[in-house]
């Protein structure tokens, strides 16, 4: 019985060990290594080790080296928040990089509040958010869906296809573009069919040939494609079998990059678009220095680069020279000095951090090649401001965010003018 | 045959003499009633500085492990004493989790980013209208709390009554069941059905007028966990050294002979699953508010035969083993996903194997290779 | 892949050459509708080149050197950059792709250049690449076209391209001919199942210009169109259904085997069958220029490779777990874990490319039905794996000792069967079968670490729905599902049909507690 009693006290106390050493600062890399979104974050994590290591070759930060503290939290959302706690209070990480998808996210966004931390959200999301605590570098909607949709209807395209996984990303996009092809294209809602599927949804048979249906009949149609991840090598394959060419019916998609692409052959479906805010093809010195360091840092030269990857190294060049104004990691310190800050895109240009904590970037329309690589065939002139909150859901038109005085708030209500009563500041 | 599969060939009076002399459980229990005191004590009043301190993650850390330790007892309960392998009790959890979810987002009241006090911020943006019916009520921590026994235990008890009425046993129950939570998962996955699909039930602010994330809410999470565990415990080690517990073993045994005997076994069945499943629940409602979250993913396949591997390393057919069992898991699972983010699943899954090859009766065989090979002192 | 050309002709005019060499220089522009330009103008230059030079932009092999604005013919091979001067065919070398342009295109001039170079093959092509290039032409053809046609009529011989041919004439009189014309196309047109003849025929029905008389014929066209289209969709979902069961079974009988006949819950299943879809990727590296020999050797390997998997897996796991059948959940579910991460150790996380066979790309036409090569290969694959299994069950010793054992492991035993060895075998050969699934799976999904878990239920549900031990249960309950599944989709969506087959089996056990087909027994325990 006694001996018992000290087992599990010692354990309690073991639990509660903390690290002392303070002579680095700590950087936190919180990315699915196992599990179903292993495929992508994997690739975020080298990354982040890749800017860590550059930097301490460089000398550091404030004199001080990097140490990343690298988690897995196993594609497990209630494991995201348990592993975000254990880094800001246990490791006691002055920033973190991480998490994809909206899930992950919203499951650490309350720890990252309640302990004032700081994270950087690398993938392109449905906006509705802007957390005191969280810096998103990936494309808001207005970064991506909207400037795709103008460009195909720019093309000549007059209905649509809105197919997606049914989840919040597709949910959202979706309905912003419903909203914006009736509103502001004017398309009637005969000329657009909405689909959604399950997660790793493997047989498109039945889907793509409604498509083809739906395509064939006349007026030039293009597919939106919020499909995720997994279930993208399937449906391509089956536009590619049924015989659907980029000529005839494009498919513009958020979610494939050079990444996914390397997943299967592509020569089936050159022409097939993709909307981001930076491609591997982007010819520029900077993103030839940067593709050269990344297969060098991951001794393999058949990898290839993506967006993603692109908003953490925009993501942790900004934090650094936030860090470097700042004087300090202190992330209140570090936060007040992050707005305006801008970095060089690796496609040219820069981008600027905004007062709503999303990025100023520009925005690619790529078309795909048969060696999986995108060539870039329309482009914005300058930066488009990422939108936290769209314009095109009635709620949300409502709603902006400014973390700077006098509003300092994620989600003001210019209605109202109050910020709905978060547990902000 | 397939009955095979099914069976634990130890005997019925073996059986009896284990839990009569179940010391382990008792320590077990011990510590957990020392633990509700004094942790959030230790957690509440001891300053940060010190020694003692119980961090914020460390006592929702335990406290989430003492919910997964419920879990498995109620699996433990239809498993290990009444033979019936459900591979889908994650559906009975993440359903009481929901119940609790949709309580506490209620609770958020106008306090959501679009403050509108109606409706849930997934609601709002995805254009709903009004309150779908099935939110009705939620508002009323008890009618919440009614909810959480009576949803899993309904299905459970509609569930279980179809199958065993109808004489399903052994893999082809294991299955269906598997084939409930994966239903589960991609109805509840689906953004129509109401209940914020993938994104699931997230940032809540209180619970009982309390802020969610404040010491005291979270020392009367980890006390309230700890004593359902207790109560689990309990109500568990009453029905299976009562008679009821000898009948259960029985048909776990075998099952035919029992209802040779006279022993409408159907019912028992019934009855001993839909107790199980509103254990199940109650785990599912204490863990939502620990962890911020609730999501469909919790109805994966995967996770529900996770619950099982819990069981069978910490020793079907002891109670204080599911316990361990799940607690030994899911602190393997916190520790070694920082200590070796990259290849720790693989230790995993070799500790698995190890454990299953090695120890019939999973840890709880530890105890009695060291009894054996040093003595009692 | 990679296009072999083939330049017939060297000899051309010089001025051709200048001419040609100016126009593609006009190509490096970022204004498309320039670019559209300069390609309708190389159409018009009449050298055999014009058609390689369209070529070569659609296929993104045509680049310009920076430094002298030499126009390049570039073959990208592993992001090396292998140039060749395009007019006399040099080769130049590896070429820094900095210093190179390529001439990009959009989807609309890759549209110009589908149908510039359709009228160029129509004479020249081999016989797949002319009946594409009629239906490219229905879609757009004019009266220029027309001329092209009837020449190419009158020499044609192949029967099923003359029929076609006769559908692109009519479809192009119906909108350009005169009255009597159009009747008689439009006439002709009747019943056709192609898109874009239903839509020209729409358009005719709905022009409010047209005389009534063609706008009868039309509307009677039509409805016959639109009965045969109605009929080919039932036929096109029973396919669908058809294919979706071919997939379940291919994934299920590996388990049917393990899981019916030796009574191991192998939950790692679904990782044998990633197993044998990477084994089609390795041997695919091996042997990367034919594409053809590399799947059909990878069949056997994968078998092989994942039998040899199996018998590890029976050796230092199952074989201690016999007469404990449910541990084996447990162990198998651990080594699961452990395959997977395995694979993204040694492979990466990401997918990898699995190439399909040119046999399995594209449509097979029949009547108006357009069925996809690459589900027919895997229906009739799936019969051919299925067939064997139950030939090897039924008709060999091994089969033999194998139902022996299944049905009275004592007596089998006594009879001078070495049991062990028996499962052990058996084990194997399930898990060669799921690697042979694998291979198939390889050509229609992702090749990654998760495609296992993407089965593994299924395949489960499948097992079970059918009866464990009795393959031929299976084989109904795969096709039946997937039947199920693909008639319900088009009313109710992806999501829901899924939802309503998993409850169709729940309820389908009550009424047959041992699934569809059970094995009798005397015994009251089995």
């Amino acid at each position: 019985m006694y001996k018992f009693l000290k087992l599990f006290l010692f354990s309690i106390f073991f639990l509660n060990v903390v690290n002392l050493k303070a002579d680095t600062i700590k950087v936190g890399v919180l990315h699915s290594l196992s599990g179903t979104m292993a495929i992508s974050e994997t690739t975020l994590k080298d990354t982040v080790l890749m800017l860590i290591e550059k930097q301490n070759k460089a000398g550091g930060l404030l004199g001080k080296k990097l140490e990343a503290v690298v988690v897995d939290p196993a594609s497990d959302w209630p494991l995201f928040a348990e592993k975000a706690k254990e880094l800001l209070t246990v490791q006691k990480v002055d920033v973190v990089f991480g998490c994809w998808t909206s899930v992950s996210r919203k499951s650490v966004l309350p720890v990252f509040e309640e302990l004032n931390g700081l994270l950087f959200y690398p993938v392109q999301y449905e906006g509705e958010e802007s957390s005191k605590n969280v810096f998103y570098t990936g494309a808001a909607p207005n970064q991506q869906a909207i400037p795709a949709v103008d460009y195909l209807a720019d093309q000549g395209v007059k209905k649509w296809v809105l197919a997606g996984t049914d989840y919040v990303y597709p949910r959202t996009t979706n309905k912003i573009l419903e909203s914006y092809l009736k509103e502001v294209l004017g398309v009637s809602s005969d000329d657009i069919m909405i689909n959604y599927t399950p997660f790793g949804h493997s047989d498109w048979q039945t889907i793509v040939s409604d498509i083809k249906k739906f395509g064939m009949a006349g007026k030039k149609t293009a597919v939106v494609s919020t499909i995720n991840g997994d279930a993208n090598v399937p449906f391509y394959k089956e536009l590619g079998n049924q015989g659907i060419k980029a000529e005839d019916i494009p498919v513009v998609a958020f979610s494939v990059g050079e990444e996914e692409l390397s997943g299967f052959d592509t020569s089936p479906l050159v022409g097939h678009l993709a909307a981001w805010n930076y491609f591997m093809s982007a010819e520029s010195e900077i993103n030839d220095t940067f593709i050269e360091d990344w297969l060098k840092f991951i001794k393999d030269d058949k990898r290839v680069t993506n967006d993603p990857m692109e908003a953490h190294v925009i993501g942790f060049e900004m934090w650094v020279k936030a860090v470097e104004k700042a004087g300090t990691t202190d992330v209140d310190a570090v936060r007040e000095s992050m707005y305006g800050i801008s970095v060089p895109n690796l496609t040219g240009g820069t981008a600027v951090m905004n007062t709503n904590h999303h990025l100023t970037k520009p925005v690619l329309i790529g078309e795909i090649q048969a060696d999986g690589q995108f060539d870039i065939v329309w482009s914005t002139s300058g930066g488009v401001i990422g939108d936290a909150w769209t314009d095109f859901l009635p709620d949300s038109a409502r709603i902006v965010a400014d973390w700077t005085s006098p509003i300092k708030c994620g989600n003001y209500n210019i209605d109202t003018g109050k910020c709905s009563g978060q547990n902000y500041e | 045959m397939n009955k095979q599969l099914f069976e634990n060939k130890k005997s019925l009076i073996n059986n009896i003499y284990l839990l009569l002399g179940d010391t382990t459980g008792k320590y077990l229990i011990t510590i957990l009633i020392i633990s509700i005191f004094l942790l959030p004590i230790l957690h509440i009043y001891i300053p940060e500085e010190s020694f003692f301190h119980i961090s914020s993650y460390t006592i929702s850390l335990l406290g989430k492990y003492l919910c997964f330790a419920l879990l498995a007892l109620s699996l433990d309960l239809i498993w290990g004493y009444t033979g019936i392998l459900s591979l889908g009790h994650g559906a009975f959890f993440g359903l009481g989790g929901y119940m609790m979810g949709m309580h506490l987002m209620r609770e958020i009241g106008d306090r959501g980013v679009y403050g509108n006090s109606e409706l849930p911020d997934f609601m709002v943006f995805l254009n709903w209208e009004e309150l779908p019916w099935f939110w009705y009520g939620f508002d009323s921590f008890l009618f919440a709390s009614l909810m959480v026994i009576l949803v899993p235990g309904l299905l459970a008890f509609i569930f279980s009554a179809l199958a065993f009425g109808s004489r399903v046993t052994g893999v082809y129950f294991s299955i269906i069941t598997q084939a409930l939570v994966f239903t589960l998962m991609l109805a509840f996955f689906q953004n129509d059905f109401g209940f914020g699909g993938n994104n699931g039930l997230t940032d809540f602010k209180d619970i009982l007028g309390k802020d969610i994330s404040s010491k005291e809410t979270r020392g009367a999470l980890y006390s309230c966990s700890a004593i359902m565990l207790i109560l689990g415990y309990l109500i568990c080690r009453i029905i299976i050294s009562s008679k009821i517990g000898n009948i259960l073993v029985g048909i776990r045994d075998r099952e035919n002979r029992m209802r040779f005997l006279g022993y409408n076994t159907t019912v028992f069945k019934i009855i001993i699953f839909t107790i199980s499943a509103i254990l199940a629940g109650i785990a599912g409602a204490l863990y939502v508010p620990q962890v911020g979250i609730i999501n469909p993913g919790e109805f994966s396949p995967i996770k529900s035969i996770e619950i099982v591997v819990w069981v069978a390393l910490g020793g079907r057919g002891f109670l204080y083993g599911a316990i361990i069992g799940a607690i030994v898991v899911n602190v393997l699972k916190s520790y070694l996903t920082i200590i070796s983010p990259e290849i720790w699943i693989i230790f995993l899954g070799l500790i698995f194997i190890l454990v299953t090859i090695y120890l019939p009766n999973g840890l709880t065989d530890l105890r009695r290779i060291i009894k054996r090979n040093y003595g009692r002192k | 892949m990679y296009i072999i050309l083939v330049f017939t002709n060297l000899n051309y005019l010089l001025a051709d050459n200048n001419n040609l060499r100016n126009h593609i220089l006009e190509l490096d522009t970022k204004d498309f509708n320039k670019k559209i330009v300069s390609i309708e103008k190389i159409s018009e230059i009449k050298t055999d080149l014009s058609l390689l030079t369209l070529k070569s932009i659609l296929n993104g092999k045509l680049f310009i050197r920076k430094s002298d604005k030499k126009i390049l013919l570039v073959e990208v091979i592993d992001r090396k950059y292998n140039a060749y001067d395009f007019f006399d065919k040099k080769e130049l070398g590896i070429e820094k792709k900095r210093k190179l342009k390529k001439i990009k295109i959009n989807n609309k001039i890759r549209n110009i250049l589908n149908n510039k170079i359709a009228i160029l093959q129509l004479s020249s092509g081999t016989t797949r690449q002319k009946t594409e290039a009629i239906f490219d032409i229905i879609k757009e053809g004019n009266q220029k076209t027309l001329i092209i046609i009837n020449e190419l009529l009158l020499k044609e011989k192949d029967k099923e391209l003359l029929l076609n041919l006769n559908l692109a004439k009519n479809s192009i009189i119906a909108r350009y001919g005169n009255e009597i014309e159009k009747i008689e196309a439009v006439k002709s047109l009747s019943g056709s199942t192609n898109n874009d003849i239903v839509n020209i025929l729409k358009s005719i029905v709905n022009n409010k210009i047209i005389s009534e008389n063609i706008k009868l014929e039309a509307t009677k066209s039509l409805e016959a169109s639109l009965g045969n289209i109605k009929f080919n969709n039932i036929l096109k979902t029973t396919f669908f259904g058809l294919s979706l069961g071919s997939v379940l079974l291919l994934a299920a009988i590996g388990l049917a085997i393990t899981f019916g006949v030796v009574g191991v819950i192998n939950m790692a299943h679904g990782e044998l069958i990633m197993i044998g879809a990477y084994s089609a990727y390795v041997v695919q590296q091996i042997i990367p220029n034919n594409i053809s020999a590399s799947i059909i050797i990878s069949i056997p390997v994968a078998f092989v490779f994942t039998g040899f998997v199996g018998v590890l897996i029976e050796r230092l796991i199952v074989k201690n777990l016999y007469g404990r059948p449910l541990e084996t959940l447990l162990a198998t579910f651990g080594l699961s874990l452990i395959l997977q991460q395995t694979v993204r150790s040694i492979f990466s996380p990401l997918n990898k490319t699995v190439y399909s066979p040119e046999w399995m790309s594209g449509i097979t036409r029949i009547g108006g039905l357009e069925l996809t090569n690459n589900r027919i290969v895997i229906i009739i694959f799936t019969l051919i794996v299925f067939l064997t299994v139950v030939y090897i069950l039924k008709k060999t010793l091994f089969g033999l000792q194998m139902r022996a054992v299944t049905q009275n492991r004592k007596m089998a035993s006594a009879m001078g069967i070495n049991t062990k060895k028996i499962d052990m075998f058996t084990f194997a050969f399930g898990a060669g079968v799921a690697g042979v699934a694998g291979v198939a799976l390889s050509q229609i999904t992702n090749v990654g670490p998760n495609l296992g878990q993407n089965y593994i239920i299924d395949s489960f549900m499948v097992v079970v729905f059918g009866g464990v031990g009795n393959l031929f249960g299976t084989f109904i309950g795969a096709f039946g599902l997937g039947l199920g599944n693909k008639l319900l989709e088009p009313y109710v969506g992806a999501i829901v049909s899924k939802i309503f087959i998993l409850l169709f089996i729940i309820i389908f056990i009550q009424f047959r507690p041992k699934g569809l087909f059970s094995l009798k027994g005397r015994m009251v325990d089995e």
